[in-house]
């Protein structure tokens, strides 16, 4: 995984590991290094997190074809207030356009034909066991498939890069959860 | 036994009628309550079923006719008199097993028993139009609660850290304190408690039970099957018509007026919270399970408070970001709103529970901001602050210390910390002069044990043991106040097995290596010191802690490693994740796509190559069936010593709230 590696540090060379162990630091929860331990740890996170969103956006992607507009799973509602979500402007004024959406087919165990749920990074929900619940992000997009076979679509690892046309609203969906925006996949697309 | 005549007529009736007949009798498959004596015909202890004098519950049975015939007269006796009062017959819909065609499920709700002992429960049955019938027995037991021994508990607060075993414990008090010289430096709060036992775990169809057994074993005194609470097994498919226990909440409100409180961090529809107040089959319907809060909970357990996450539930369905539909929501039939005396509920995806929550006098908070500067007037509270499962603690705490990219993902940066809805829920309950019920669930030691997120759950412990703290304080302040810290079942088969003898760079540059376990587990080439060290290699590691209560670092140098018995594959390396498992909700502040989250742990810490290969199948650890340690502090305290049973804790805490406590061992 990415976050792995700008966890590393880059500094620290193969000797150093044939060196251990090294001696250790003096005992006792309030020595005086905590600080510096904790900024150390906090500087590495934010590291971690910054290298994250670079990579993510580094990913070219072809340019989207003219009529076609990207659409971001971050872009679909406003900040939450003490109730629900509200439809950004930028997803309202889609409706109804083609956009393109690049997400992560999330894994589930009951699923319904004609349909599957895209989320902005990989999910995986496990209705059928036990301690498991449904924490699928309210942005995911339902991916709406013409022409569909009786037969659930088949799971697809890795991040898809889909095209359709935008609609949103509630509705009740087959497989017995509410969608609020939905792609409703170009025809030629095989997914 | 002693024979009641009524009884030996109807016994002389059947048997005359059974050997009239050449063709079998109707079969009854189910006696509920269940017994041993029905299932296998053993009259000796354990009974399966006990129950506190006048508690009420429901009986049923499950029969089926011949072919061609149709069950006809029902009746239930106990000790053979005839039971008073309604039975309903519905058609079963199980398909799996597969029951005859006509087969018929009997139900007389709401009964109760004063008498303490052993009670033999019969159910009689005529089918037409043949006219043969079966009688079938099985037993329960009321509880003798015994005489006075002291004064009475008050207020009881049961402290659930879900999926908490001792292991868990003691890693919170290694990194929150430290030990020295083979000795901890300081206690945990829980490790104050005067009172320890063991409580065994299993449910009523697994020695492994799930969070909705485990936790209405508490609430009700009975044991259930796993996914399912407050009620036992039936033959139907709805989810909500299954034989009713009643719970803790509702037996103090009826008889002694208390208040029920339900704090959580999980999504409050979650099993452990709804076990306190909702009864079903089935722990996943969240639209019924919310709306029952309100229409039932707030009426018949006086539901005072109720904190945690799932706001998605309260939300109308045209709302986005709501879950309410139909198929997870709740009508009850005509005979169990008759017989219980509750809401019969209606589908009502578009309904407003939060507005209807705050019509009926709820405060209702967002965020903890709003929790805080609640007025000392508020006299109900709700509050949810996350639309599904709540933030963890270290993810919190990161965005307290100025790291908040995780909880602003997920849209609720400005979520309480347990021990603070510990805080808000406390005065309110305190104002009935009659006591309360408060349940605190620390959610996530579970969730992310099933995640073997190591550092996640050592935090969500720590940030138990504050809540736990509160309680004590509450109740050395308020004397006739029992808390209860315990779980519901331990998950992940947890352990402590040693200490990295490395530094936190090396560990990183092994991690980064991709050279597996002879990098992240044994000893490095020309040294003889394995990484994962064992006995005195281990040594005592440091975290250091922060002014705000946790710990400064979870990856400090030569830190504590954990193994997992009930584990699934994994990589491990020992890091920290910067990212929680899969547990997602609001992602706004993202520049998408962002693939930061890994799906499961075969998904995250790759780099190392260290493939650790585990028991079970899946993605994900599993809970396990050791006992799990109680503690106990306050008036009653006494009564939790010992091994002993998931449903004693009921009894045992019933004991001290109506009858008297045993003071003669210290309570604080």
């Amino acid at each position: 995984m990415r976050y792995l590696l700008c966890l590393g540090l880059a500094t620290v060379s193969t000797a150093t590991l044939f060196a251990d162990p090294t001696p250790r630091p003096p005992r006792g929860p309030a020595a005086a290094p905590e600080a510096l331990a904790w900024a150390r740890y906090s500087a590495q996170s934010k590291l971690a997190l910054s290298s994250l969103q670079a990579s993510s956006s580094a990913v070219a992607l072809p340019p989207a074809p003219e009529d076609v507009t990207d659409l971001a799973f971050a872009d679909f509602y406003g900040p939450i207030g003490d109730r629900g979500l509200e439809y950004s402007e930028k997803l309202r004024g889609l409706a109804g356009r083609r956009v393109r959406l690049v997400g992560y087919m999330v894994r589930e165990q009951e699923r319904a034909p004609g349909l599957y749920r895209l989320a902005a990074w990989p999910v995986v929900v496990e209705t059928q066991g036990l301690c498991t619940n449904d924490d699928t992000p309210p942005n995911t997009a339902y991916v709406i498939v013409p022409n569909a076979a009786q037969q659930p679509s088949a799971w697809q690892p890795g991040r898809l890069v889909l095209t359709g046309v935008l609609e949103f609203g509630p509705r009740a969906e087959r497989d017995g959860r509410n969608s609020f925006v939905r792609l409703l996949l170009d025809p030629h697309s095989a997914l | 036994m002693q024979n009641h005549p009524r009884f030996i007529l109807l016994a002389a009736t059947l048997l005359a009628a059974a050997f009239s007949a050449v063709s079998a009798a109707p079969i009854v498959s189910r006696l509920t309550p269940p017994s041993d004596l029905f299932s296998f015909k053993d009259p000796s202890p354990p009974y399966i079923s006990r129950f506190l004098p006048g508690q009420r519950f429901d009986l049923q049975a499950t029969i089926s006719p011949d072919a061609a015939q149709n069950i006809a007269g029902v009746k239930f006796y106990v000790n053979n008199s005839e039971v008073p009062g309604v039975i309903t017959l519905v058609r079963a819909t199980v398909t799996t097993p597969a029951l005859p065609a006509n087969t018929l499920v009997a139900t007389l709700r709401a009964y109760s028993h004063l008498a303490p002992g052993v009670h033999r429960l019969t159910v009689s049955a005529t089918q037409l139009p043949n006219g043969q019938s079966v009688i079938a027995t099985g037993n329960f037991e009321i509880v003798n609660l015994g005489t006075s021994v002291g004064p009475k508990t008050k207020n009881i607060i049961l402290m659930i850290g879900d999926g908490m075993g001792i292991a868990h414990r003691t890693a919170a008090r290694i990194v929150l304190n430290g030990v020295s010289q083979g000795k901890a430096l300081a206690p945990l709060a829980m490790d104050t408690f005067p009172v320890t036992g063991l409580i065994q775990t299993a449910s009523l169809n697994s020695i492994v039970t799930d969070s909705a057994p485990g936790a209405s074993c508490y609430a009700s005194g009975n044991k259930n099957n796993n996914n399912q609470e407050g009620v036992f097994p039936d033959d139907t498919l709805d989810a909500f018509d299954n034989p009713r226990i009643e719970y803790m909440g509702e037996y103090f409100a009826r008889t002694l007026g208390k208040s029920l409180g339900i704090v959580t961090t999980a999504d409050v529809f979650d099993a452990t919270p709804a076990a306190w107040a909702i009864h079903t089959q089935n722990r996943g319907a969240g639209t019924g399970i919310c709306d029952q809060y309100l229409d039932e909970a707030v009426v018949k357990s006086n539901l005072t408070v109720l904190l945690g996450g799932g706001r998605k539930w309260f939300l109308p369905s045209t709302t986005a970001g709501s879950a309410r539909n139909n198929a997870t929501d709740y009508v009850l039939s005509a005979e169990l709103v008759a017989g219980w005396g509750v809401a019969a509920g209606v589908l009502d995806p578009t309904r407003d529970l939060l507005a209807d929550f705050q019509k009926a006098g709820f405060a209702y908070a967002a965020n903890a901001t709003q929790l805080k500067a609640l007025p000392a007037t508020t006299g109900k509270l709700l509050g949810l602050f996350a639309l599904s499962n709540m933030n963890v603690a270290a993810d919190k705490i990161d965005g307290r210390r100025g790291s908040p990219a995780v909880v602003n993902e997920f849209g609720f940066p400005d979520q309480p910390m347990l021990d603070e809805m510990v805080d808000a829920a406390l005065p309110i309950l305190a104002k009935n002069p009659a006591g309360f019920v408060l349940m605190v669930e620390a959610a996530s030691i579970d969730k992310q044990a099933h995640s073997m997120d190591t550092d996640r759950w050592i935090l969500e412990t720590i940030e138990f043991d504050r809540a736990i703290a509160r309680a004590q304080a509450f109740a050395a302040a308020n004397p006739d106040t029992l808390v209860l810290v315990t779980a519901d079942h331990e998950c992940a088969g947890v352990n402590i097995i040693g200490a990295s003898t490395v530094t936190q760079a090396s560990l990183n540059a092994r991690a980064n290596s991709g050279g597996g376990a002879a990098q992240l587990r044994d000893p490095a080439p020309g040294s003889a010191i394995p990484v994962v060290g064992t006995y005195e290699l281990a040594g005592f590691p440091v975290y250091g802690i922060q002014p705000d209560g946790y710990p400064a670092t979870t990856n400090p140098d030569r830190k504590m490693l954990i193994g997992y018995a009930g584990g699934s594959d994994r990589f491990e390396d020992w890091q920290s994740n910067p990212r929680p498992i899969r547990d997602t909700q609001q992602p706004f502040n993202a520049t998408a796509p962002l693939n930061s989250h890994p799906n499961n742990p075969l998904e995250r810490k790759t780099a190392g190559n260290f493939l650790i290969t585990g028991h079970v199948n899946g993605t994900s650890a599993v809970h396990t069936a050791s006992d799990i340690p109680i503690s106990a502090y306050g008036r009653g305290a006494a009564h939790f010593t010992g091994t002993m049973d998931n449903t004693d804790v009921f009894f045992r805490a019933m004991k001290a709230a109506l009858v008297g406590a045993d003071t003669t061992v210290a309570e604080r």
